[in-house]
């Protein structure tokens, strides 16, 4: 199968309704308008989706121009089945303490973690770049 | 005609704005639409067609998912809007039309109809009905729009064709069984002539369609800047004609005939007018004899119909004047059969030649049943007909008999058609308006999408396109003839924005990565794998008003944002990604690709050739190498202490594992064991190294220049060849093979380069790239130094097998034996000799003359002696056998047969079973031995050697 080169593969993509996910872990939903060769997104009726747990909320973000180092990852979202997600969907409050919950808990391992690595004489790696994805 | 309206200069730059103008422009078009008119039309359609499949069809096309159930009829209403849109355009077209037509002497019949007044006539408001809901042009197949070359469609969906072709079929049949049903679609025209033998409820509800457009009828709208705002009357909503294309094409030559064949037909018309006048009636009674019971003419219809007879021969009357009525014609054509069976086919040919000329028939054949006719008058196929092509002679309503046309007089039509045209591929065109209600469930449509417009690039740049459903709804505000205007709609069209334009990329780079043709491939291909989802964005905009409120669509469909980017901008990403692509130096910058490539042309080659592909890996394995080479697996040995407690399990960052494993060589040991001399061995040693690597690395600079060598075209090559030569004589002069001190010549570089491993496999490496008489001069060392050569190879193995505790060290001479062996190949008998001596020679130089003897002796032990010697004494018997003694100089001659006889004698002094296998079989030194020996060596010889020699063979 062909594809066009680089950031032009996406020009399929234009005026769909797209997820991308970006390197903080940020997860947005919305139609993607325009693209450059950076593949710089502007994405247009864009949500913010919180994931937690089996919970998800959406927090409502109009246009969002994404620079395109910052994606990670971009992906259709199949309308047809868009509605039929095995996950519930909460309020945007809800899913917000929801998540600040999570992150205490992981600050809270985190923490214990090191610690219980120090008694032991190691030194404790910042493991950052697994747990935005975890 | 109309040309000013599509510019036919081609200068004329695409317009950006276009699509924003055009969508602008279908929101304009597309006021506010109700439901009802697309219930009602369905509802005439279904009463209309009876019983016939069109439910049928459709649900068996589409059958109903849960999910979209509800944007069906969403869909459906959209496309009977489009159509009404159609209708509207056409109306308008018509308009156009009339004035601008060349042969509008007859003023009366090209009266502009507005589309206020259109409703009010009973006539245009069957056309609008005709025209409207059966004729989405959007839904007109796009595979049909394709240049027969090209097989691909890039927008259409697969299936479409299949549906369309068995979709017609079926309506022929249909159309064969149960003509009575299909008279009230069976033309336009025919309705059109004969309003009052419509039922009372189709004429119901084109009423209330026409109010409808009435009410909707466009406002004056700015079209494009550069078309500027033309007045209201002369709009034209929609893009070219297709007719007018059509006509374009058509040879001048021909155009001229079809006038003259005007002139003669209009003549003919008058003689026949009165005739006609009288045979009206009975024709209008034969149509209404013809009818279905159940559509019997109320009092109130046969009335109307009176009156259009009447209008009909004032049309007549008119048309004198130069324009004929498609309509009248027919009539003429009926009346003339009618009456005295005179009509012969020529005469009616001419007739229909006579109306094409005027640009107004159909292009496309009917394929259906009798008494439907392409002829001028008749409404052209709904789907298919641009808007342009209502002929001006039948807007104002006019009763007259419908036609019944022999089907002589349709095949005639279809070969004209076919001349005119030239694609029979139109032929099979459908073109009922079922067909039309029946695509919304093509699979397209089931999946929520709109219906799309595809068109080719190829088709495109192949020449003036017939018709291209874009065209119609292009922009433009006039219809303009031919292929330039063609161009120029597409261009203006907001439905492909996905074409780019024609851009020959020159660079070999990119042509390597898409081989096919640039200016097709990769945009061709978009299209083609997006094509459809391409297309919906256009779509939505098509189709916004109605989305705005609340439909059952899917937000997909309500897009009103959708083309932001516009068509110059995607175009410019993929250009500039396009261009990223483009090297000078693929095979530096692109080495993974291009290694890519190779590998996987060498499978294609290998599974096409199959069979042959396996022989040539037998004989050499160059050819897939790029294949088969695998890793080497190595089984990771974690480090071990000595002395430590237990063993360090695991590897991590803090303890990483073993990948160096130095330690300090003892070289000197074995030899003199002196400490001084075994450090000054060791820097000389890496001396050596060190220049080694420097020849790989100029050798890898050598492949380079012989895979750009092979880039470039053969005049560009003389440069880089030269340049290549440079740097192999830079190779030879750091191998040193003869540096000549005091006389004498010393090997002393040449030597280390041979003691390490590495620098024999380079010598290996080199010796193909050498001209012959560097190459001979490298042999001629190698041979010098054979004996040195031997010990340390096998001293080096040894040292290997112990130390590594393998089971096997790798050799490398017998890598370097191949090139030897080539190169020995190509010597004459004189260099010959002087090789041979030169393994004599130095071996007399490193040792005392009484062990000369047992050097050969020596070497015949080894394998890669033993193989040398006899490819020396081959090549010999090549020599011989190949060139008459007598060229031969004696000196030589004697200086060989010494040497041979030397040989002889050094090889019967080593036991047979000391004599390996030579990495070679020669199976001409016995008979070389034979000519020069005496009968006793031989045989001696012959017990050595036959083993060696022939042993191969019959493996």
């Amino acid at each position: 199968m062909e594809f066009l080169p680089g950031t032009a593969s996406l020009i399929a993509e234009i005026d769909k309704k797209i997820l991308v996910v970006l390197r903080d872990g940020r997860t947005l939903i919305g139609y993607l308008r325009s693209i450059d060769q950076f593949a710089n997104l502007a994405l247009h009726r864009t949500i913010e989706r919180i994931h937690v747990g089996k919970q998800y909320g959406d927090i409502p973000r109009g246009v969002f121009v994404v620079r395109g180092e910052n994606v990670m990852l971009i992906g259709e979202i199949d309308l047809e089945n868009e509605g039929s997600l095995p996950l519930e969907q909460v309020s945007i409050d809800e899913i917000l303490e929801a998540q600040r919950a999570e992150q205490l808990k992981k600050q809270e391992e985190e923490k214990t973690r090191n610690k219980k690595l120090l008694e032991r004489g190691l030194q404790p790696h910042a493991d950052t770049t697994h747990e935005e994805f975890a | 005609m109309t040309d000013f309206m599509f510019g036919d200069d081609p200068e004329m730059p695409p317009l950006e704005e276009g699509p924003d103008d055009y969508d602008e422009f279908n929101d304009e078009t597309f006021g506010g639409e109700i439901e009802e008119d697309w219930q009602n039309t369905h509802e005439k359609f279904s009463t209309g067609f009876g019983n016939t499949s069109f439910e049928d069809d459709y649900g068996k096309i589409a059958p109903k998912r849960p999910h979209d159930s509800g944007c069906y009829s969403g869909e459906r209403a959209r496309i009977h809007e489009e159509n009404l849109e159609e209708s509207i355009s056409k109306l308008v077209l018509d308009d156009e039309d009339d004035e601008d037509d060349m042969y509008g002497s007859s003023t009366g019949k090209s009266q502009p109809i507005t589309i206020g007044a259109g409703a009010n006539m009973g006539g245009s408001s069957n056309m609008s009905q005709l025209f409207g809901p059966s004729s989405p042009p959007a839904l007109f197949d796009p595979q049909e729009f394709i240049s027969p070359g090209s097989k691909k469609n890039i927008w259409g969906s697969p299936t479409s064709q299949k549906v369309t072709s068995n979709t017609e079929q079926h309506l022929k049949a249909m159309l064969n069984i149960r003509p009575p049903e299909d008279l009230p679609l069976e033309d336009p025209a025919v309705v059109q002539a004969v309003p009052g033998a419509e039922p009372a409820k189709k004429v119901f509800t084109l009423e209330e369609l026409e109010k409808d457009l009435t009410g909707r009828a466009p406002p004056q709208r700015t079209i494009s800047p550069i078309l500027g705002s033309p007045p209201m009357s002369k709009m034209m909503p929609v893009g070219t004609p297709p007719q007018h294309s059509f006509l374009q094409r058509t040879p001048a030559g021909m155009v001229h005939q079809q006038q003259l064949q005007l002139k003669k037909q209009q003549q003919q018309q008058q003689q026949q007018q009165q005739q006609q006048a009288a045979l009206q009636q009975q024709a209008m009674q034969q149509q209404m004899k013809s009818k279905p019971p159940s559509q019997s003419m109320t009092p109130q219809q046969q009335l109307a119909t009176t009156h259009a007879i009447q209008q009909l021969v004032q049309q007549i009357h008119q048309s004198v004047g130069g324009r004929v009525s498609p309509t009248h014609i027919t009539q003429l054509v009926l009346s003339m059969q009618a009456a005295s069976g005179r009509a012969s086919p020529n005469q009616i040919r001419q007739l229909i030649m006579a109306n094409t000329g005027q640009g107004n028939a159909s292009p496309f054949p009917r394929p259906m049943g009798a008494g439907v006719t392409p002829t001028k008058g008749m409404a052209p196929p709904p789907g298919m007909t641009p808007p342009g092509m209502t002929p001006p002679g039948m807007t104002p309503p006019s009763g007259g008999p419908p036609p019944r046309t022999p089907m002589q007089q349709q095949q005639q039509k279809q070969q004209q058609q076919q001349q005119r045209f030239g694609s029979p591929m139109m032929q099979q065109r459908p073109m009922s308006p079922m067909m039309h209600q029946q695509r919304p469930g093509s699979p397209m449509m089931q999946q929520g999408r709109p219906p799309m417009m595809p068109f080719s690039p190829g088709g495109m740049m192949g020449g003036p396109h017939p018709r291209t459903p874009q065209g119609m709804r292009g922009p433009g505000p006039g219809p303009g003839p031919g292929p330039g205007r063609n161009m120029n709609t597409f261009g203006l069209t907001p439905m492909h924005p996905h074409i780019p334009p024609m851009r020959p990329f020159s660079d070999p780079g990119m042509r390597r990565r898409f081989p096919f043709n640039n200016q097709q491939r990769p945009y061709s291909q978009t299209p083609n794998r997006y094509g459809d989802r391409h297309q919906r964005p256009y779509h939505n905009r098509y189709y916004d008003n109605e989305h705005r409120r609340p439909g059952p669509g899917g937000d997909a469909n309500t897009d009103d944002y959708a083309n932001l980017m516009t068509l110059r901008e995607k175009e410019w990403v993929q250009k500039i990604q396009m261009l990223q692509l483009q090297s000078n130096n693929p095979e530096v910058d692109d080495y993974y690709y291009q290694a890519y490539m190779l590998k996987k042309q060498g499978q294609e080659e290998q599974s096409k050739e199959g069979v042959q592909a396996e022989k040539k890996k037998k004989n050499g394995k160059e050819a897939d190498k790029i294949i088969t080479r695998t890793l080497e697996h190595r089984v990771y040995q974690p480090a071990q202490y000595e002395g430590a407690l237990g063993r360090v399990t695991s590897s991590s960052v803090n303890n990483p594992r073993q990948l160096i494993d130095f330690h300090i060589e003892a070289v000197g040991d074995e030899e003199e064991g002196s400490k001084p001399s075994a450090a000054k061995e060791q820097s000389k040693k890496r001396r050596t190294l060190l220049s080694v690597e420097r020849v790989y690395g100029i050798l890898l600079q050598l492949d380079d220049l012989a895979k750009q060598v092979l880039t470039l075209p053969e005049s560009d090559r003389s440069t880089l060849i030269e340049k290549r030569q440079n740097m192999v004589g830079v190779i030879y002069a750091h191998l040193k093979p003869e540096t000549v001190l005091c006389d004498r010549p010393s090997d002393d570089h040449f030597i280390q380069v041979l003691s390490v491993r590495k620098g024999r496999k380079l010598i290996a490496r080199v010796l193909p790239l050498l001209d012959k008489k560097e190459a001979q001069c490298v042999v001629q060392a190698i041979l010098r130094n054979m004996s040195l050569l031997l010990k340390k190879e096998s001293q080096e193995m040894r040292k290997e097998l112990q130390e590594s505790q393998k089971t096997n060290a790798q050799e490398t001479l017998p890598m370097v034996f191949p090139p030897l062996w080539r190169c020995i190949q190509t010597t004459t008998l004189p260099e010959l000799t002087c090789m041979v001596k030169q393994l004599t020679a130095g071996a007399s130089g490193v040792s005392p003359s009484r062990q000369y003897g047992s050097i050969i002796s020596m070497h015949m032990q080894n394998k890669f002696g033993v193989s040398v010697i006899l490819c020396l004494l081959s090549q010999g018997e090549r020599i011989f056998s190949s060139t008459s003694l007598v060229d031969l100089e004696e000196d030589t001659q004697n200086d060989w047969v010494d040497c041979v006889n030397q040989f002889a004698k050094d090889i019967c002094v080593v036991a047979d079973a000391a004599i390996p296998q030579p990495l070679v079989t020669v199976d001409n030194v016995l008979p070389h031995f034979a000519r020069f020996v005496s009968k006793q060596t031989f045989n001696a010889l012959e017990k050595r050697l036959r083993s060696i020699t022939e042993e191969k063979t019959a493996q």
